[in-house]
């Protein structure tokens, strides 16, 4: 079973998608917030958090990313519309998934399982636009991993993207995984700085320690 | 062609998620969903199918000759020489039996090593139970790997190309002769027997070929039908677009140079002004593009271009997921049509051929300054190497773009969907790459 946090300011979208999830058996929402903050407040008992790319209070998409994380939750990024810095800046923060809002519920469910289960939801949006990234402190890809990413991210299914990189059938998806993990890596020292560090200790004096 | 499309949305495909309306289900309808999952192929031309229906029937068979086998061996345990052999045979090819038909139905082909593997199987429990078999009983019921044989001569038929079921049929034939030589030299066994069993092998076999062959036949002819109706129906539609261009054309015609020339004739209008004459310029650059049919397209971007594709194609049922980046909005007018045009009639294949109702479509503008259109789609695919004709590939998709100097490449594989990818780099910037490595 997977328990369900949301964050997101359109009511209507949350209470439509609570609606639908009610027909699913093994995920339930447990918790809905309009902001990060108000989220932490009630520092509910949850594994997975859906996040909106933007929200009202104008806060910082990967620094929310990192605030949740920091307190032990899984995040999957829903966007509305597809924000290509902003999505590479969520995964690097930490975020294990990211959907556009036009991909069908059933798709958003999939991802939400993928990201419960420890794995990364790459949906081709994420793997175009880390196959688009041309900024200068990317991480450096090997031929494979790239290739995979390019077919991965054209459309073609797992199988299909491993035979037209000429990698082992079955790997494509170890590849894409690689890729993430750079680009964790990459990351990583950003979010470190200072002043980000500050914000989580301060939620961590707010709302008790990170279980 | 009712091709089933399973499209892949997450990589947790392994992980086996379920569709909701499996969650809400309960009892006997989860487990039918469950063996469907297990044994649905992704999706199927026609052709295809009728490979499919063969191993359908085969695999049905296999198990009622498995039962018939079991059966055999539990009435007739005296019948052998020794007993516990014969059950660890029987036990070792029920176990084969989904090993070798699961991924078959799920691909709709039996791949060359599961066939061999089969075979090998097969003629080892002739031997076995050949030799374990009392010697009047080796050409009689008692000897059931017979059975299993005769189905494994069929499988050949859907693994081998053309004549290979025929070499399959005579390896069964020779093993049953090295199995029952003992009983047959000491006259035990009757020849007639073991001939008409031998015929049996082959006749099966042929019969198989030959079923395949017809269905295959159909099935080709159900593709090609099904093409030619979606053919028409885009005919239809390209038609209503090349209307509605013919009408924007009328409409922009009125709304400039008819006003204009009415303007004059009317009288009054000062010819020599900048202003006018600007205009009457403007016009004749209009009519003129007009006649060398470059209107539609002018001053159209890439990513406009597209945009209308994806709407045109849209309307013929196709889900179509677009991403783009980095588009250069200056292309060339002929670049901008010719990439438009190659990406519809991609994207119609996708309609006519793939059996499914989704496809991608990226846009990238690489670093490099060549530009990069991708269409993609999980549904049937084909042999890259066959099929290049009649696809419309070779003469909308290939001419045109050789025609701007790009260039194509297509990538497909039966049941792997279909990657189409349009290319082409802008001659200013390979010629100052050219200057650059010259200099």
């Amino acid at each position: 079973m997977i328990r369900l946090g949301a964050i997101d300011d359109d009511r209507m979208l949350l209470d439509g998608f609570a609606a639908w999830l009610g027909d699913v058996e093994d995920v339930h929402l447990l918790a809905r917030a309009a902001t990060v903050d108000e989220f932490l407040a009630a520092s509910p008992d949850v594994d997975v958090v859906m996040l909106d790319l933007r929200l009202q209070d104008g806060s910082v998409p990967a620094e929310n990313v990192v605030r949740l994380v920091a307190r032990g939750y899984r995040v999957c990024m829903v966007s509305t519309h597809h924000d290509q810095i902003d999505a590479l800046a969520t995964i690097r923060a930490g975020a294990e998934g990211y959907v556009t809002k036009d991909n069908d519920l059933v798709r958003l469910i999939e991802a939400l399982r993928v990201v419960a289960s420890g794995e990364t939801a790459f949906s081709r949006e994420l793997a175009f636009t880390l196959m688009q990234d041309h900024a200068p402190e990317r991480p450096e890809l090997s031929e494979q991993e790239r290739a995979v990413l390019v077919a991965y991210a054209s459309g073609l299914t797992l199988g299909a993207a491993a035979r037209r990189a000429g990698v082992k059938p079955g790997t494509a998806k170890v590849y894409l995984d690689r890729v993430k993990a750079k680009y964790r890596e990459a990351g990583r020292p950003a979010y470190t700085k200072l002043d980000l560090a500050e914000r989580v200790r301060q939620d961590s004096l707010s709302y008790g320690t990170p279980s | 062609m009712s091709c089933r499309s399973t499209p892949e949305g997450f990589t947790s495909a392994g992980s086996g998620a379920l569709d909701p309306a499996d969650v809400c289900d309960e009892g006997v309808l989860v487990a039918l969903a469950a063996a469907r999952r297990v044994i649905a192929p992704p999706t199927l031309s026609g052709r295809q199918q009728a490979g499919h229906f063969l191993i359908v029937a085969l695999a049905c068979l296999r198990g009622l000759q498995l039962a018939q086998a079991l059966l055999v061996t539990i009435v007739r345990f005296d019948q052998y020489r020794v007993f516990w052999p014969v059950v660890v045979t029987l036990v070792v090819l029920l176990a084969w039996w989904p090993v070798l038909f699961v991924p078959a139905l799920r691909t709709a082909r039996v791949t060359r090593p599961w066939f061999a593997a089969d075979l090998v199987l097969a003629s080892a429990a002739t031997l076995v139970v050949s030799w374990l078999s009392l010697a009047g009983e080796v050409e009689t019921w008692t000897n059931w790997a017979f059975i299993v044989g005769c189905n494994t001569a069929m499988v050949a038929a859907v693994a081998l190309p053309s004549w290979g079921w025929l070499s399959a049929a005579l390896t069964l034939v020779g093993v049953g002769l090295v199995g029952a030589e003992p009983a047959l030299a000491s006259g035990e066994a009757s020849w007639s027997n073991f001939l008409g069993n031998s015929a049996s092998y082959i006749g099966l076999g042929a019969a198989a070929a030959l079923a395949l062959r017809h269905l295959r036949r159909t099935g080709q002819e159900l593709d090609a039908a099904n093409a030619r109706a979606r053919t028409a129906e885009l005919a239809l539609i390209s038609d209503q677009v090349r209307y509605q261009d013919r009408l924007t054309q009328y409409r922009t015609l009125h709304d400039t140079v008819l006003g204009t020339l009415t303007a004059i004739a009317r009288g009054g209008l000062d010819l020599q002004l900048d202003a006018v004459r600007a205009r009457a310029a403007r016009e004749a650059d209009y009519l003129r593009r007009l006649l060398m049919g470059d209107v539609a397209a002018h001053d159209q971007t890439l990513h406009e271009a597209l945009g209308q594709v994806i709407d045109d194609t849209t309307a013929l049922g196709l889900r179509i997921h677009y991403l783009a980046d980095g588009l250069p909005p200056d292309l060339p007018g002929h670049v901008v049509r010719a990439l438009a045009e190659a990406t519809r009639e991609a994207l119609a294949n996708v309609v006519r051929h793939a059996g499914t109702h989704e496809a991608w479509l990226t846009g990238t503008g690489e670093t490099d300054g060549t530009v990069i259109v991708r269409v993609a789609d999980q549904g049937c695919g084909f042999e890259s190497a066959i099929i290049t004709n009649g696809l419309g590939l070779q003469r909308s998709i290939r001419e045109r773009i050789a025609e701007i100097g790009g260039e194509v490449v297509i990538d497909s594989q039966p049941g792997d969907g279909t990657l189409v990818e349009l290319r082409w780099t802008s001659p200013a910037v390979l010629t100052v790459a050219a200057v650059g490595v010259r200099g």
